[in-house]
């Protein structure tokens, strides 16, 4: 039977919606962001809303309970604990709407689902049921936790610890399956998470508030392992080589993230012991070297990962400064050389959930390619290196204040923007793009990298130039990643065109010019309008994964989904790779696919 | 300039230009016309592959223009050689190497790179590919009777099993037999005297002046 519900407030409608289903479901699919914290499993006490007309039945103790703690005036009760069974008028309550979600909207992220694996949930006990024998059954009939052998080792004895008398009590539960802390009342304030980018070069921490999905902030430094050496491999030949070496790189790892995560939660004023969960992102070496793991087969023939993912694991013991229960979570990894970061980043532009054809490029110490064509996906990995990460360039640096990130002609002079809006220091990647497809448009460089230019260098700035080294550089970086691309899109099929969406991640800063980055071949030729810059898209998935139990589930599910193609194996892997280190004759054509 | 200087400077220009369906073309015109096959490779084809060099290392060409040099070269010898007598031959015969990328690499296209100019400075090549085992590379040596063994090795983790190639060699009492030239990303001049190989390469046409010296052709 069909019933109509009449919203009166804020936006006045009316939505019809079938008989015998909870009123949350109701005004969820009709588009009506309700904060639906706990799932609607009646749990959190957050979906409130004022019931005007209509016959309800009267609300259960447990409802009562959370009404009770929430101060909810009469007439407001859960929408959740609602079976809508004929019309209703209702007001929406506007504490539980969900305003932005900061942390699952910030960059390009898809829709996913509010409800982050760790959640704050209220309980109250009677005077009886605050001791044994009731106690247990009680907590957990009201947190719906199973009293399972995950009870008994972990729940029990945290219930046990922290309940002293009868009252309100907010406990912490993790995955809907077992409490990883118990305080009176209303508890310290709210639960907070770690998203973490774990890159070869850089690292980024982010604190997250898992109450209401709010980025608290963010600390970026460069990863300490990097006095190993800077690529993966020399640090994968100091840990085989060295049992020292391998637990040296392993506190590096753990060093930068620590003293990122100090930073961080000093800015916030947020306690290490109010941190509950942590996710990384990382390349599959990295993740190796995090947990200490042997790498040696990473980087011999036939090049095999370890272990390539793992459930949610106890933080502390892996040398976590956070609360004594938190977990760490790893975000999978699909093969050797194509790590988390790169599932991380499939979570975050949620390619692989919507039709058509999609490439999706991180430009990072290493180039990570992903194409998906209609239902098949494809990964490759290519050496890169780090040209546009500013490294090994004359005057390349990081995108940090003083960089020139973007550049264009004016006339006969070339503008430039510069990071902080000072004098020009150096030059980083978005950078560097800009002024290759500046000085191609001219042809101060001719479309095999020659520098038409005297003295072999191009000044841009006093003391910040292009050399014709550099161009040399540049070139290798792009071939590897364009060869990736043809490769991937030949063995599936396709032509440049066929491609619905191509997206290019990295840490660029945020003034890349996609027609540039295309111009010179790093992005294959499709229409501008089907480029997408994503930005750091491995901390945006790792977020997405705080954040949301769906968008975790989404990352085991895909990194299964992914075919891991080796380009150097492909015979036709030399003869592109030279002829992609020339630059397009223009941007409309490409002479590699 | 003579009928025959035109051509010689033809032939240059198309090793420089990358051209290589021309290169292969001025060598059977070049025949046609009665040229001296040696003639032809020595002030035409191997003086623009020469050419080529110089203008890789001042930065003018880069590895598509080597690669496309190297192809002409390589078109036109094939040309070429059937045609020189047996004493011209062996008067440019340089040596024979045996090449290949190491155990546990499979990255060849610096490998690849040293081959073909290798081969387009007039010694005889057999690439034996990639992920090469050590006693492999031994094995095909002895059985082409060559002068050189070049080993690849582009990650830091295989570098190592170059040294073993060394070791092997002194063990099975063939190190005086070949002269071993090492290359790749992580090595170097003081890893190859370290390992005790014969010389180094640090991209291709360094490669080349140093299989040239090992040999005395230099």
């Amino acid at each position: 039977m069909s019933v109509k519900i009449r919203i009166l407030t804020p936006d006045p409608r009316t939505i019809e919606t079938e008989s015998g289903g909870p009123l949350s479901a109701a005004l969820t699919n009709a588009g009506i962001p309700l904060n639906v914290y706990c799932g609607g499993r009646g749990l959190c006490g957050r979906c409130l809303v004022e019931i005007v007309e209509g016959r309800l039945r009267p609300p259960e103790m447990e409802e009562r309970d959370l009404l009770n703690a929430r101060q909810a005036p009469p007439g407001v009760r859960l929408a959740c604990c609602i079976q809508v069974e004929s019309d209703l008028a209702v007001r929406l309550v506007p504490e539980a709407l969900l305003g932005e979600v900061q942390g699952l909207t910030e960059g390009i992220l898809p829709s996913f689902a509010f409800d982050p694996p760790v959640k704050r949930l209220p309980f109250r006990l009677e005077p009886e049921e605050a001791a044994p024998p009731l106690l247990e059954r009680c907590v957990a009939g009201r947190l719906k936790l199973p009293l399972d052998d995950l009870w008994e080792r972990h729940s029990g004895p945290v219930l046990r610890e922290a309940v002293r008398s009868p009252g309100d009590y907010t406990a912490v539960v993790f995955d809907n399956q077992v409490l990883l802390d118990v305080a009176d009342g209303p508890g310290p304030g709210p639960a907070f998470g770690l998203a973490v980018d774990l890159g070869t070069t850089t690292a980024v921490v982010e604190l997250v508030d898992l109450d209401r999905g709010l980025i608290a902030g963010r600390a970026v430094g460069p990863n300490r392992q990097a006095r190993f050496g800077s690529d993966l491999i020399s640090r994968i030949a100091r840990a085989v080589r060295d049992r020292d070496d391998a637990e040296e790189l392993r506190r590096a790892a753990l060093d930068t993230l620590s003293a990122l995560q100090a930073r961080v939660c000093s800015d916030a004023r947020v306690p290490a012991g109010a941190i509950y969960d942590i996710v990384v992102a990382g390349n599959t070496v990295m993740n190796h070297l995090l947990l200490g793991r042997p790498v040696r087969s990473l980087a011999e023939s036939p090049f095999e990962a370890d272990f390539l993912e793992m459930p949610p694991v106890e933080a502390v013991p892996w040398g976590f400064d956070v609360h004594r229960r938190a977990k760490l979570f790893l975000a999978p990894n699909i093969g050797s050389y194509i790590g988390g970061d790169i599932t991380a980043g499939l979570v975050a532009t949620g390619m692989l959930g919507r039709p058509g054809n999609a490439l999706f490029i991180d430009l990072g110490t290493n180039g990570e390619i992903v194409l998906k064509r209609g239902e098949d996906v494809t990964a490759a990995s290519t050496a890169a290196g780090p040209a546009f990460e500013g490294a090994g360039l004359s005057s390349g640096i990081a995108a940090v204040p003083g960089a020139v990130e973007a550049a264009s002609w004016a006339g006969e002079s070339l503008t430039l923007s510069v990071i902080g809006d000072r004098p020009a220091t150096g030059i980083c990647g978005s950078g560097y793009i800009d002024l290759l497809a500046a000085f191609l448009s001219r042809g101060l460089i001719s479309t095999r990298g020659a520098l038409n230019a005297a003295g072999g260098l191009i000044t841009v700035a006093p003391a910040v130039a292009v050399s014709r080294q550099d161009v040399r550089a540049l070139q290798l970086a792009v071939a590897a990643v364009r060869t990736g691309v043809a490769l991937l899109l030949r063995r599936a099929g396709l032509a440049p065109s066929d491609l619905d969406v191509v997206y290019l991640a990295g840490a660029f800063g945020n003034r890349l010019n996609a027609a540039n980055a295309r111009r010179i071949g790093l992005l294959p030729a499709v229409d501008a309008d089907r480029l997408r810059c994503a930005g750091n898209t491995s901390l945006a998935g790792a977020r997405a994964m705080l954040l949301s139990r769906p968008a975790r589930a989404e990352a085991a599910r895909l990194a299964s989904r992914i075919e891991h193609v080796s380009l150097a194996s492909d015979p036709a892997f030399q003869d592109t790779y030279i002829r992609s280190l020339s630059f397009p004759e223009s941007d409309a054509i490409d002479s590699i696919g | 300039m003579s009928a025959k200087d035109d051509l010689l400077a033809l032939m240059r220009s198309s090793v420089i230009d990358g051209d290589a369906g021309r290169a292969e073309q001025l060598a059977r015109d070049g025949l046609a016309a009665g040229l001296d096959p040696l003639e032809a490779i020595e002030k035409g084809y191997a003086a623009g592959i020469q050419e080529v060099g110089t203008l890789w290392e001042q930065g003018e060409y880069f590895l598509p223009e080597l690669v496309a040099g190297a192809e002409s070269m390589k078109r036109a010898m094939a040309v070429l050689g059937p045609a020189l007598s047996a004493s011209a031959r062996e008067a440019g015969r340089l040596g024979r190497a045996v090449i290949g990328t190491i155990e546990g690499d499979i990255h060849d296209i610096g490998k690849n790179l040293v081959g073909a100019m290798l081969q387009a400075h007039g010694f005889e090549v057999v690439d034996l590919g990639a992920d090469v085992q050590v006693d492999r590379f031994i094995d095909r040596a002895e059985a082409e009777g060559a002068d050189l063994i070049c080993a690849s090795a582009l990650l830091t983790t295989t570098l190592f099993n170059q040294k073993r190639l060394v070791e092997r060699l002194r063990e099975r009492n063939l190190r005086s037999r070949f002269k071993v030239l090492v290359g790749g990303a992580p090595a170097n001049h003081a890893w190859a005297e370290a390992i005790g190989a014969d010389g180094y390469g640090e991209n291709a046409l360094a490669a080349v002046r140093a299989a040239k010296k090992l040999l005395g052709r230099g």
